[in-house]
């Protein structure tokens, strides 16, 4: 939804999740770290992202590493009913 | 067990054991809003035994874009009592049972009187979610959805068996005031649901461990992986 895009690869070797949505800016042109992270380098209430549908939250945070193969999930759920 | 004329169609698709076990099974609706109005009405039609609707609010006319059980007549009334009335017009099979509270840690007690099979989430903040989920036992399960904009999610939560809502929402903001939402989404969402929820009756959750993810922008669905 940020970045209007379904999925996006990249070849990158193993490096920190917060390197890789660096990257993706990159590739991609598009600016949306700052929807998902403080200006103090952490994540914002409300941030999903998901290593192999873990969420980093409950791992290294921004600097849980990203693997060949591993699959990144980012979405913002809906909070209403 | 005799079945009324209104499942004609359903049994027609279902065959009469499936049926059965729809009919014999009891929901609770947590959250009589958008999703819980769409849920309670296909559950309704498809002949569940019986939903105890629990939500503290009244109708107000700015739910009335998305909330399918209310209309200009109900504003001012308690949400579960016109629920009630409506679904009730629906069919008699059901039998349906309106709670006028608030889920709160101190009141959680009162949902724990009452039999149900399972929960469908259908609350509008995560605060309230994670006390909700603190009622579950391990034979039911959590029918899970929520809805913003024009996207939304559903997921299965089973003790023991997936990840608690807490878990995989470690990290939610406060209740927003008022969530842009439109009512494509939460009919969309809602009904979805109401499936989920049937699926896990017959004991085939299709969402056990997966998250549904769906973009009415482009109609674009996908399952997400969310690991146990």
């Amino acid at each position: 939804m940020f970045l209007e895009l379904k999925e996006i690869d990249l070849e990158l070797e193993d490096l920190s999740i917060f390197e890789l949505l660096k990257e993706t800016e990159k590739k991609t042109g598009k600016k949306f770290l700052f929807k998902l992270i403080t200006n103090k380098g952490e994540l914002k209430p409300g941030t999903m992202i998901l290593i192999n549908g873990r969420n980093i939250f409950h791992m290294q945070k921004l600097d849980s590493i990203v693997s060949d193969g591993d699959e990144i999930s980012i979405f913002p759920p809906g909070g209403g009913g | 067990m005799e079945l009324p004329e209104i499942l004609t169609r359903n049994i027609l698709f279902y065959g009469k054991e499936k049926q059965e076990i729809i009919s014999k099974s009891s929901l609770l609706i947590a959250g009589m809003g958008g999703l819980g109005c769409t849920a309670a009405d296909i559950l309704v039609r498809s002949g569940i035994g019986k939903l105890v609707l629990v939500d503290d609010d009244i109708v107000q006319e700015t739910d009335l874009n998305r909330q399918i059980l209310y209309d200009q007549n109900d504003i001012g009334k308690q949400k579960v009592q016109v629920a009630r009335n409506k679904l009730k017009a629906i069919s008699d099979h059901t039998e349906i049972i309106s709670l006028q509270m608030k889920i709160t840690e101190s009141n959680l007690f009162q949902l724990k009187k009452y039999r149900f099979n399972g929960i469908a989430d259908c609350l509008d903040n995560f605060k309230s979610r994670f006390i909700l989920e603190k009622v579950i036992q391990k034979d039911q399960f959590i029918v899970h959805g929520g809805v913003e904009e024009n996207f939304g999610q559903i997921t299965t939560i089973i003790p023991d068996k997936t990840q608690s809502l807490k878990e995989i929402y470690p990290n939610m903001k406060g209740k927003n005031s008022t969530i842009p939402i439109i009512p494509t989404t939460v009919q969309t969402i809602g009904s979805l649901m109401a499936q989920e929820i049937l699926n896990n009756l017959f004991r085939k959750p299709q969402l056990l461990n997966k998250m549904l993810i769906l973009e009415l922008v482009d109609f674009s669905m996908f399952k997400v992986e969310i690991g146990k």
